[in-house]
């Protein structure tokens, strides 16, 4: 039997001649779809955008961003971001502080609604060239209509950025085919765009195989040893980068990237606070959310392995384990944590698989029949469209409660002292801080999760500029104290102007920090909005005037 | 110019006005998120305020179509503020169909767990301990609470949980301070349902459990052992004698959950009826009532002192033909106003 699928010789889009000025209103014609569909994501993520106020993720991240800009220009120690984000802290943030300098919270947002505008047009070419015009309107009316790209395009957070530079790195890879013309040239940008990709965002080098596999079947045709070479040509290249990246990064990098994301704990895991979900809720979380492309992309498998059309059906089973690889990830560590935010990037693979079912499809049978595989395929999509992004909301993480914001009011006043230091509890902390659009520099603004006291008189500085040793007990020659210890000591010493407990972090660690409070005199109880309690270290703002254009009720 | 100039200035015009685009659209009233609401001016806390005097006022939340809940809460709150309480008990009600029901119900005028949210974030933002008090309307008794003895006692009790339930999940969520499980079901307060009760309470919320009795203090009322008192007992003048003898029989801390009265002459035969059908108001006597009743609860050292009480309302009324026990924007609230001054003043 033919191969219908395998992408050898190149599809449709190469076998298209060159535009005239006879076909060009037929070419823009072409291109309508895909422009209504980028509308209509546009409409639906900004539905969910207007009327959120930032969550937890784009406050911190765009405050870590300002902060490092500051850094850049005026020097003062290292936040060290790079040893608990998810991303490369001088890539996301940094760009989403200039962007948030620009145009505020909407700018950023923006920024990411055009990254997922981005994915969904990479998707419609990839798959265009892959296995046609109607299969690429089909799979980026399904990605468009998806719940999760709607709410990562209104989120300003480097899941959207990481996104579409894998997916470019997808084009990039179709397009390395030998009859490509610039075919050495798109070859070279794939393990660079997955390098820039994975360094967005760490977790995407789980997609990073089916990227290099999907250049190697470019080659296929002309023998799987060939392909093979490609692989490990391609894996070679993109590992030799990724660990020349993580030598120049040091240290710092090596420990972020393991600890949020290589060797990252499971639910239990007290900074991670998902819970421990069972594999029936987090398979049964991912249908809900992406099952219906996974879904067609299995379809795709089938129909191949029916027509004992092997190479497709490999082809095809590529979609659909990219489809599947986060449910898979999140199996393992028993948790939902960001699941909804990875598994949009394995529905673009899967929107492919989709798009590969319709070429199944459509390619056989009279005028008629594909006329009406066209009709039903097309509208399914949309239908799907319509179903998924009715769950959107859902999943969507800025804005909720009003009491966020409240709670923001209540503590502007009291985080305007200069050189005041802060805790605020673990989840809302730079979120707070970045809904006051309060200047509070981060060696001022603590959480509930690390802190790095300085004992006083060993010579110790809250930037960490000055090196010593760092302990969990008090011991003579340590200089600084992490852990509970450090919490209490800084605490009894009137270290923190304002603590709040607000961020519903709710560890073990908040209750001890929670006692030590209650226990040392001078803190007074300030407020419970929110239902966490929040104390000031009343002496600490006597005779200071704290100015808020915002305090007049 | 060659090919690639030409498609790389065209990309590059492309990133431009893609960029001016969404930063012209950033500024775009429409786009806009919402923002930090105001703050309330920069105060410092009095020290202690954990355990000191609870200078309270009750609200007394019936809901209604329409109602526009955070602009009322921001106003009762504001107001209660203003009269330098620290302390808000937050009445809502739940109903039976008759005296002979087997269960009772939330009706429409029973606030929903977020309605009652948004009051309670919002006294709990202005500093104050919260107190919830779901009370048992009276209309469709045919007689006083405090008379009542359902026909069915475990599925009176069955249908009480059912409804407390959804509130009491709430009220964990917000840290309430205090819960009161009953309040004036006298006849029925030692009954042995309200143990099973209790356990299922303790399993959904951690805070304070209380129950309030009417007029006197019983032990173990509804099982438990935070009794409050609703202080409607007569007393005859002087007033502050009155109240201070009154005062003296209940244990030291115990919180008196309501103090109210009309303002009409001799209200202080009956300070437990509400209407008063032809009497002239008398706003000086009520005001001498809550004075006397407040001081009193102070010099008795006990737990703190609710006020009943007002609606919650963008108008506060004082007392009218109407409704005499209303006492906003009057000397009683200018007597609770400078009773809860000095208090405060006075450091308890």
């Amino acid at each position: 039997m033919t191969a219908v699928l395998a992408p050898s010789p190149p599809a449709h889009a190469r076998a298209a001649p060159l535009a005239t000025s006879h076909n060009i209103a037929r070419e823009a014609l072409t291109w309508a779809p895909l422009a209504l569909i980028l509308a209509a994501q546009a409409l639906l993520t900004m539905r969910l955008s207007t009327g959120a106020f930032a969550s937890g993720d784009e406050g911190r991240y765009i405050y870590a961003g300002h902060q490092l800009i500051y850094e850049l220009w005026h020097g003062g120690g290292s936040p060290y971001y790079e040893t608990f984000f998810s991303g490369a802290p001088v890539i996301y943030p940094v760009l989403a502080a200039m962007a948030d300098h620009i145009g505020g919270l909407v700018a950023v947002r923006l920024m990411s609604l055009v990254f997922m505008m981005t994915a969904t047009t990479t998707l419609f070419l990839t798959t265009r060239r892959l296995f046609g015009y109607l299969p690429a309107v089909v799979a980026s009316t399904i990605f468009a209509g998806i719940g999760l790209t709607q709410g990562l395009g209104a989120l300003a957070t480097y899941d959207a950025m990481a996104i579409m530079l894998v997916t470019i790195a997808a084009y990039c890879a179709v397009r390395t085919g030998d009859a490509e013309k610039h075919a050495a040239a798109w070859l070279l940008s794939v393990p660079l765009m997955l390098l820039l990709a994975n360094a967005t965002k760490y977790v995407t080098v789980m997609f990073d195989p089916v990227v290099i596999t999907l250049a190697a079947v470019q080659v296929s045709a002309a023998g799987w040893r060939r392909a093979l070479k490609r692989i490990m040509a391609l894996g070679l290249a993109t590992s030799a980068l990724l660990v020349l990246m993580l030598f120049l990064g040091g240290s710092a990098y090596l420990n972020g990237v393991l600890f949020s994301t290589l060797a990252r704990s499971g639910g239990a895991s007290p900074v991670f606070v998902g819970t421990v979900l069972s594999d029936k809720k987090i398979i049964s979380e991912s249908w809900t959310w992406i099952g219906l492309p996974v879904a067609a992309s299995a379809a795709a498998v089938l129909l191949t392995a029916l027509r004992r059309s092997w190479k497709d059906c490999v082809y095809s089973a590529q979609f659909l384990l990219a489809g599947c690889l986060v449910t898979i990830g999140n199996l393992r560590l028993h948790t939902d944590e960001s699941m909804y935010k990875h598994d949009d990037l394995a529905a673009w693979f899967a929107c492919i698989g989709a798009g590969s079912a319709v070429a199944v499809l459509s390619r056989e049978g009279n005028r008629f029949t594909k006329g009406a595989v066209a009709i039903i395929a097309i509208a399914g999509a949309v239908l799907s469209g319509v179903h998924y992004s009715q769950t959107a909301a859902s999943t969507y993480q800025a804005g909720g409660n009003d009491t966020t914001l409240l709670v923001a009011a209540t503590l502007r006043p009291y985080l305007e002292k200069p050189n005041g230091r802060y805790l605020i509890g673990g989840l809302a902390n730079e979120q707070t801080i970045y809904l006051d659009h309060v200047r509070v520099p981060w060696f001022l603004l603590y959480d509930d999760l690390y802190i790095k006291y300085p004992i006083p008189g060993r010579g110790g500085d809250s930037h960490g500029q000055t090196r010593g040793f760092t302990c969990f007990q008090l011991r003579p020659h340590c200089m600084y104290l992490e852990g509970i210890v450090g919490y209490q000591a800084a605490i009894r010493a009137h270290w923190f102007a304002l603590i709040s407990m607000w961020g519903d972090h709710n560890t073990a660690q908040d209750t001890e920090i929670a006692q030590a409070v209650e226990h040392t005199p001078g803190y007074e109880l300030l407020t419970k909005v929110g239902g966490a309690p929040t104390w000031i270290y009343a002496p600490a703002y006597k005779g200071s005037i704290v100015n808020s254009p915002n305090t007049a009720r | 110019m060659g090919r690639y100039w030409r498609e790389f200035l065209a990309v590059l015009a492309g990133v431009t006005v893609l960029v001016g685009g969404c930063a012209a659209a950033s500024h775009l009233k429409v786009l806009q998120t919402p923002s930090v609401p105001s703050s309330l001016p920069f105060a410092l806390p009095s020290p202690s305020s954990a355990t000191a005097f609870q200078r309270g006022i009750d609200v007394d939340f019936y809901a209604y179509p329409g109602q526009d809940v955070t602009a009322a809460a921001d106003v009762t709150v504001d107001y209660v503020r203003s009269l330098h309480a620290n302390a808000i008990a937050i009445s809502f009600p739940f109903f039976m169909t008759s005296r002979y029901a087997a269960g009772v119900h939330a009706g429409s005028a029973t606030p929903t767990p977020d309605q009652l949210a948004t009051v309670i974030t919002e006294a709990q933002r202005a500093g104050m301990k919260v107190t919830l008090r779901p009370l048992l309307d009276e209309n469709a008794l045919g007689e006083s609470r405090v008379h009542l003895l359902p026909v069915n006692m475990p599925a009176w009790f069955a249908s009480y949980q059912k409804f407390l339930y959804p509130y009491l999940v709430m009220a964990r969520q917000l840290h309430v301070s205090e819960f009161i499980l009953g309040t004036e079901l006298t006849r029925f307060s030692r009954s042995n349902q309200w143990g099973k009760l209790d356990t299922a309470t303790r399993r959904i919320y951690h805070g304070q459990l209380g129950c309030a009795d009417n007029w006197n203090v019983q032990t173990d009322g509804c099982g438990i052992t935070g009794q409050l008192v609703d202080a409607y007992q007569p007393l005859l003048p002087p007033l502050a004698a009155a109240w201070t003898s009154y005062d003296a029989s209940f244990p030291r801390g115990t919180v008196l959950a309501e103090v109210g009265i009309a303002a009409v002459d001799d209200a202080w035969n009956k300070p437990y009826l509400h209407g008063w059908p032809g009497a002239a108001l008398d706003p000086a006597m009520q005001a001498q009532w809550f004075t006397a009743a407040c001081h009193a609860a102070t010099a008795a050292h006990l737990g703190g002192v609710y006020f009943w009480s007002l609606g919650l309302s963008v108008d506060q009324t004082g007392p009218t033909l109407a409704d005499e026990t209303q006492w906003a924007h009057s000397p009683g609230a200018s007597a609770i106003s400078g009773c809860f001054a000095s208090i405060e003043e006075s450091g308890l």
